[in-house]
């Protein structure tokens, strides 16, 4: 009696800190998508009363919604270069064996580790060379490159699950190598490929740091838009970007573990 | 030999100063199961890779119908090969997989469901086809590993342990089936395992490999009845091996001293005076008696008391102690399942001359 007891207290208080901890992560983004709606002209919470103005004058200030075409621009070319150049970088770095891999792995992944402020002044100072500053070519490479590292370990962890047996036995019925990869090793590593470039296109997409130093006045992405926005007067467009920003990432989230649901419960991924 | 499919002159592969594969020369007939029998490192399956074209020989040829195979990489082989793990993939149903090398030599559609067809049937799994490797169980998922190898009708097939991951019973029923279907088939097999009794049941001829050499090559009676060393004598089936050093050499047979014994044995090559050497006997073709009954001339005689006896169901085995050594027997039980020595009784084993082997007494 007593066990059962004491177990459904444990489970009982296991639920209340969940939600406790449920609520302190996601109370703030359901306010700022509250004040999105808000009647007032200032940043309030409650708002006195409800409407959409602030979603109109987010769609109807041509700052604002070049701003989002600049972002998309950027995200689309980056996430599919990054994903290329990031599942090459994989396939070299599992399969292959070179003097100086620790040394490559080690510079691959740099841009997760080096602070994103010291990154962005160099690529500033090298693109003030090369004039990309404030152009799109300039932020897709910049961009790919800090990027590039997120999509190489999705892609490293799902070729741990492949199998080398699988390539030798390709090999021996009468494949080549490149029909050994274009038949067997690559369908298995879809579902990371897809999630790094899902990965890469929203890292991309909310990157402030680097884009505030390459941007221009004429060319800059959502993140460098909102941040001028509230550093001058606040009022809630703020929040209609924000819940624009959050619902585009949850999307991408979703589509993300949808991907990786098909890859494990089909036998891509389900070597147990 | 013109009918040879397959043949190895001196191959040889080392890893830095290893030698995993220390010139090995095989032919193989064609049609012929060869098994490579050995203990795990000894080399075998490094062969085999070989032969599949996964490894590179250091040195040494492969000839496959008496063409190179060196500089062919393995996807132009034409070889079958069924691993160990299978390494079926697992996106790709049975049918998939078995369609899969038919594919690649680009086979017409309409013949390559046909040949599916008809090869998943012969290995009895006809209605599983469109089902994937992880809906199937460990026996079905060999047998469509064995159908994706032969499917395309290779010259020479490769099985590297495939029955290793199966438990006995399955294991036993696959291996009839194999056999079955190697005498159908008619193919060249080459058979890789370290279960001594399946090499024996299935092969026509035995490799076993050691220290990645081979250290012997023949029937499995022969391996069985003859060992030339006392690692073959050891590893193949239950063995006494009596150390000793050779007296006394006529045609065919010796003399070995064995501390205080002196046995008379047949003599494999190369066995000459004052080498040490071991007496091979199996222990179901000695007998045993009561002490003091008279023997024929031709036989080896050792006294000693039973020291452990052991009921078998079919038979008994007897350990009897002797001086300095041990020697276990086995007899066939008949209608009494009475033992008929027990513990501490003092016997006599014996043999004939022609049961023994002097065999060089090689370390490892």
């Amino acid at each position: 009696m007593t066990n059962i007891r004491t177990e459904r207290l444990w489970n009982a208080l296991r639920i209340a800190v969940c939600a406790l901890l449920l609520i302190f992560l996601v109370a703030p983004m359901l306010i700022v998508i509250i004040i999105s709606f808000s009647s007032a002209h200032f940043l309030t919470f409650p708002p006195p009363g409800y409407s959409l103005q602030w979603y109109r004058k987010l769609f109807g200030d041509p700052a604002w919604f070049d701003s989002m075409v600049v972002s998309v621009e950027i995200i689309v070319p980056t996430g599919i270069l990054a994903m290329a150049l990031g599942t090459a970088a994989a396939l070299g770095l599992s399969r292959g064996e070179f003097p100086g891999k620790r040394v490559v792995t080690g510079l691959l992944m740099a841009p997760i580790v080096v602070p994103v402020i010291i990154i962005a002044a160099a690529t500033y100072g090298l693109f003030q060379i090369w004039s990309l500053n404030g152009t799109l070519l300039g932020f897709v490479l910049a961009h790919t490159v800090l990027t590039v590292p997120y999509v190489t370990s999705t892609v490293l962890a799902s070729l741990e699950m492949v199998d080398e047996g699988y390539g030798k036995a390709a090999l021996t019925l009468g494949a080549s190598p490149w029909t050994v990869f274009r038949r067997i090793v690559f369908p298995l590593i879809l579902p990371g490929v897809l999630s790094g470039l899902l990965f890469a296109m929203v890292i991309s997409f909310d990157e402030l740091v680097v884009s505030l130093f390459i941007g221009s006045p004429t060319f800059r992405p959502v993140t460098v838009q909102m941040w001028s926005d509230v550093t001058g007067d606040v009022d809630p467009t703020i929040a209609a970007i924000g819940t624009l920003l959050f619902l585009f990432s949850l999307l991408v989230l979703l589509l993300e573990a949808a991907t990786r649901r098909s890859g494990t419960s089909s036998p891509l991924m389900g070597r147990s | 030999m013109s009918d040879a499919i397959l043949e190895l002159r001196d191959v040889r592969r080392t890893y830095g100063n290893v030698n995993a594969v220390d010139g090995v020369s095989i032919t193989l007939a064609s049609g012929e199961f060869l098994s490579f029998l050995g203990p795990s490192g000894s080399g075998k399956t490094t062969t085999l890779s070989m032969i599949a074209g996964l490894a590179e020989p250091s040195s040494g040829e492969i000839l496959l119908r008496g063409k190179p195979l060196n500089p062919l990489p393995p996807y132009r082989r034409n070889i079958g090969v069924v691993f160990q793990n299978y390494a079926l993939f697992p996106h790709m149903s049975a049918e998939k997989n078995v369609a899969f090398p038919l594919e690649m030599r680009a086979v017409p559609r309409a013949e390559i469901e046909q040949r599916v067809a008809r090869v998943l049937a012969l290995v009895g799994l006809a209605t599983h086809g469109s089902r994937l490797p992880s809906q199937l169980s460990g026996g079905q998922q060999q047998r469509v590993a064995l159908a994706r190898a032969i499917v395309f009708e290779p010259p020479l097939l490769l099985m590297d342990e495939p029955l290793g991951a199966l438990d006995k019973k399955l294991r036993e029923q696959m291996q009839l089936e194999i056999k079955q279907l190697h005498r159908n088939l008619g193919i060249s097999i080459i058979y890789v395992t370290h279960d001594q009794e399946e090499a024996l049941t299935m092969s026509n001829r035995i490799a076993v490999f050691n220290n990645g050499r081979i250290e012997q090559l023949g029937t499995p009676a022969d391996l069985y009845e003859h060992p030339k060393t006392r690692f073959v004598a050891n590893f193949i089936g239950e063995t006494n091996l009596l150390p000793g050093t050779v007296a006394e050499v006529s045609d065919g047979w010796c003399q070995v001293d064995c501390g205080g014994l002196s046995l008379r044995a047949t003599s494999s090559a190369g066995v000459s005076k004052g080498q040490k050497v071991a007496v091979a006997v199996r222990p179901e073709r000695t007998l045993l008696c009561a002490r003091g009954e008279v023997l024929p001339a031709a036989e080896n005689r050792v006294t000693g008391t039973i020291s452990e006896s052991v009921y078998l169901g079919r038979s008994r085995k007897y350990v009897v102690a002797a001086a300095g050594t041990a020697v276990t027997v086995v007899q066939q039980i008949g209608s009494a399942s009475e033992p008929l020595f027990s513990l501490g009784d003092p016997v006599e084993v014996h043999w004939l001359i022609q049961d023994a082997t002097a065999v060089l007494d090689t370390a490892g």
